[in-house]
């Protein structure tokens, strides 16, 4: 009785050939589709986060270095290198050309860039009473390039 | 025997009317909503991206003036303090590197093809009593030790102009 009901035959005829094409081309347009968006989706994010870690980097780079050239006493200006006499040490910042690093003869070297970020140019000038800075920084496709003025604080 | 075309059935979903008219309109109009809708999403994304950008590099650029502003206040004293027969020394003007210091010069300063800056010095006066900062200039309590300098800028991110501004003061230090 029961196996009667199970295999009882209502309707013989399947898919014919056609809707089956049919429904996988319209399956696999749709699959490429919502693939494609996703996908889409996912690099804006990495985008997004790129940028912001760019702007983050090169906000704190700013603020180093205003509280160090605020603070600094002597100064010696190379387009590469800067070195800031501090009230207890002296402070040597340059790029690897990937980092930008800091050497300080009492506490010794640091990184002042993420890992993610690269650093492909550092240049300084120096002006009368303050120090101009150009860098560019950059992660795999987005690239931040500032170029600003960091005054000496008047004794 | 293969059938390529399904024999005629009652059903809703096993017959051999194809869309309609109506049907296929709906479908494509829900099709296009959702892509104008995701293509509109990126591209806000862009303008926002593009924007955050904008703003903070037109941050940089006006605080870098008050920071020339505070170069000049010590290599530029004569001509920030005692500059004669003009009411000030820089109205709508901009720095620029001369001869490896700065300068001021006037008119504004197109930066990148999207912001312009001016920085002014104005006159400050000071109440003769308390020696504090009048907020309205008064000529005859002028502080020839004390100028104002103000920083501005504009910049376009895009989709609309913004300004900013930035005042510090000046102070003659008697080097």
């Amino acid at each position: 009785m029961a196996s009667k009901i199970f295999l009882k035959k209502k309707n013989e005829h399947g898919f014919t050939l056609m809707e089956t094409i049919v429904a996988l081309g319209i399956g696999l347009l749709a699959t490429t589709m919502i693939f494609y968006i996703f996908t889409l989706g996912l690099k804006n994010i990495q985008t997004i986060k790129n940028i912001e870690s760019l702007h983050s980097n090169a906000n704190f780079l700013l603020n180093t270095f205003t509280y160090w050239i605020k603070q600094g006493e002597t100064f010696t200006v190379s387009p590469n290198t800067l070195e800031i006499g501090m009230p207890d040490s002296i402070k040597t910042i340059t790029s690897n050309g990937k980092k930008i690093i800091v050497n300080d003869t009492i506490s010794g070297i640091a990184y002042l860039t993420d890992d993610s970020i690269g650093t492909t140019s550092l240049n300084f000038k120096g002006m009368a009473k303050s120090i101009q800075i150009g860098f560019t920084l950059e992660t795999d496709k987005e690239k931040f390039s500032a170029t600003t003025t960091i005054a000496q604080r008047a004794f | 025997m293969i059938h390529f075309c399904k024999p005629k059935k009652s059903s809703f979903f096993f017959n051999n009317k194809g869309f309609s008219i109506i049907e296929a309109i709906v479908g494509i109009t829900l099709a296009a909503l959702l892509l104008v809708a995701f293509t509109a999403l990126i591209s806000q994304t862009i303008k926002i991206n593009h924007a955050n950008t904008s703003g903070l590099k037109a941050t940089m650029y006006l605080q870098e003036l008050i920071e020339i502003a505070k170069d000049l206040e010590q290599s530029a004293t004569p001509t920030i303090f005692f500059a004669t027969g003009v009411p000030s020394p820089c109205i709508n003007c901009h720095p620029e590197i001369i001869g490896g210091i700065w300068n001021l010069v006037s008119g504004p300063e197109p930066l990148e093809g999207f912001a312009t800056r001016t920085m002014t010095i104005s006159p400050v006066s000071r109440n003769p009593v308390t020696n504090e900062i009048e907020t309205t200039y008064d000529f005859t309590h002028d502080s020839t030790s004390t100028k104002m300098a103000t920083a501005t800028i504009t910049w376009y991110d895009g989709s609309q102009s913004h300004t900013s501004k930035l005042e510090t003061y000046l102070y003659y230090y008697g080097q």
